[in-house]
């Protein structure tokens, strides 16, 4: 079942709704649920997730069918969570001094029995793009002029889309040309993720669910990251530079059929090969588990406010 | 988005692949591996965006190996395009790329000669 498929949160049924949650309430208190991407449900040497625990299951169809939750957007709850949960002391556990991971049980409370969440996820979208768009946005300063405008095209036709009007395909396929055109490839470092973010969301918004999801946390994950060069000396934001220069040629290396990189996309980046080094990485740990410590107020606010926008949308919808 | 991901197995390639009239997109994929799982979407989103022009099917690496030899496949995900007996391997891995890879690839495949 697509996110767009008209369901019924827990059958419409508070029973069900009290049964699968009263599944996840002691184990996500005891931190021995782990957030993660994908729906982990007793799969060998992985902890169980969230998600996987709700629905005690690995697969995403059986998922919505017991819970009547898109899958799309338990994963996308997931996705806002373990960057945080990952960076929180067990001390600071839930209820306590990290309120971002009450929002594990927050978002399931606030699901109305019977409610249709199909949109929940489309409509976070729509924030999020919103959002990157504007000029105070964290990573403006590397969005560029050309993708700049591809946001504000897909902005533009989505609204047209949510007011009730059929947007014809080949107005989507010009979109999507200029974003190719514009090659996520050869975006500023910082606004790679942005790019690829905008590139992959051309396209109505009542499809991209389940896209989104997986692209946003990149996306997130880079902005997160971005907030620690706040706290860093020039040469580590530089350091930081050329890891993301190196990430990203492993990232669109050319691949043979086994899907294995084809030579070494690292051979003329000497900068990226030192930063990316075990020698290097060693080196700096402790100062960047500082740089982390130190940025985490800042981390938890932005995901505090994702976290805000995604239960307000639950509890309307 | 009602068009469906058919599965494949050893069993019914006959009829689902080499017979179809349609070109075909297979997705060699296994439930274990996360790659796969996180592009299953893609897929889905796929199948509706060639409703009627393309069959999108997936096929289970591991239950069916002899189908995975057959299109060489050493690594998942795999995607392949395939009509009659040409079969072109597919590298992009978001829908909008790869609805240009697979726009450009059935050109190919449909006219080969243009």
């Amino acid at each position: 079942m697509s996110g767009a498929d008209r369901m019924q949160a827990f059958g419409g049924d508070p029973a069900v709704k009290a049964r699968l949650l009263e599944r996840v309430r002691a184990p996500w208190a005891a931190r021995t649920l782990v957030p993660d991407a994908s729906l982990n449900w007793r799969r060998d040497g992985t902890p169980d997730s969230l998600s996987g625990t709700l629905g005690e299951t690995q697969d995403r169809a059986v998922f919505t069918e017991r819970t009547g939750i898109p899958v799309d957007l338990a994963l996308l709850c997931e996705t806002l969570l373990a960057p945080v949960f990952k960076t929180v002391a067990p001390e600071d556990s839930v209820g306590g001094t990290a309120p971002v991971l009450s929002f594990g049980i927050e978002w399931l409370e606030a699901i109305q029995p019977g409610a249709d969440l199909g949109m929940v996820v489309p409509r976070f979208a729509l924030h999020c793009l919103e959002m990157l768009l504007q000029p105070d946005f964290a990573l403006a300063p590397y969005i560029s002029a050309e993708f700049r405008a591809v946001g504000c095209q897909i902005a533009a036709l989505w609204d047209r889309e949510l007011a009730g009007e059929t947007i014809a395909p080949a107005e989507w396929r010009r979109v999507r040309k200029a974003a190719l055109a514009a090659n996520a490839n050869e975006a500023p470092v910082w606004g790679y993720r942005v790019a690829t973010l905008l590139e992959v969301v051309a396209w109505p918004l009542r499809s991209i669910a389940g896209e989104f999801v997986a692209v946003f946390a990149a996306f997130l994950f880079n902005w997160l990251m971005f907030l620690e060069t706040a706290h860093m000396t020039e040469q580590e934001c530089r350091d930081r530079e050329h890891m993301l220069i190196g990430w990203r040629a492993l990232a669109i290396a050319p691949r043979d059929e086994a899907g294995n990189i084809d030579g070494d996309p690292l051979e003329r980046l000497p900068e990226a090969q030192r930063v990316m080094s075990m020698e290097h990485i060693t080196s700096t740990m402790e100062r960047m588990m500082a740089v982390r410590e130190a940025a985490r107020p800042a981390k938890e606010r932005v995901v505090l406010g994702l976290t805000d926008t995604l239960l307000g949308l639950i509890q309307q919808a | 988005m009602s068009a469906e991901v058919i599965s494949v197995s050893d069993n019914t390639y006959t009829v689902e692949i080499a017979q179809s009239e349609q070109p075909v997109l297979i997705d060699f994929w296994a439930p274990w591996c996360g790659p796969c799982m996180a592009l299953l979407p893609t897929i889905e989103a796929l199948a509706a965006v060639y409703d009627g022009e393309i069959k999108v099917v997936k096929v289970n690496a591991d239950e069916c190996p002899q189908l995975a030899d057959k299109f060489g496949v050493q690594g998942i995900p795999h995607l392949v395009l395939v009509k009659d007996d040409k079969a072109i391997t597919l590298r992009e891995r978001t829908r909008t790329r790869l609805v240009s890879e697979i726009d450009g690839a059935l050109a190919r495949i449909m006219h080969p000669g243009a």
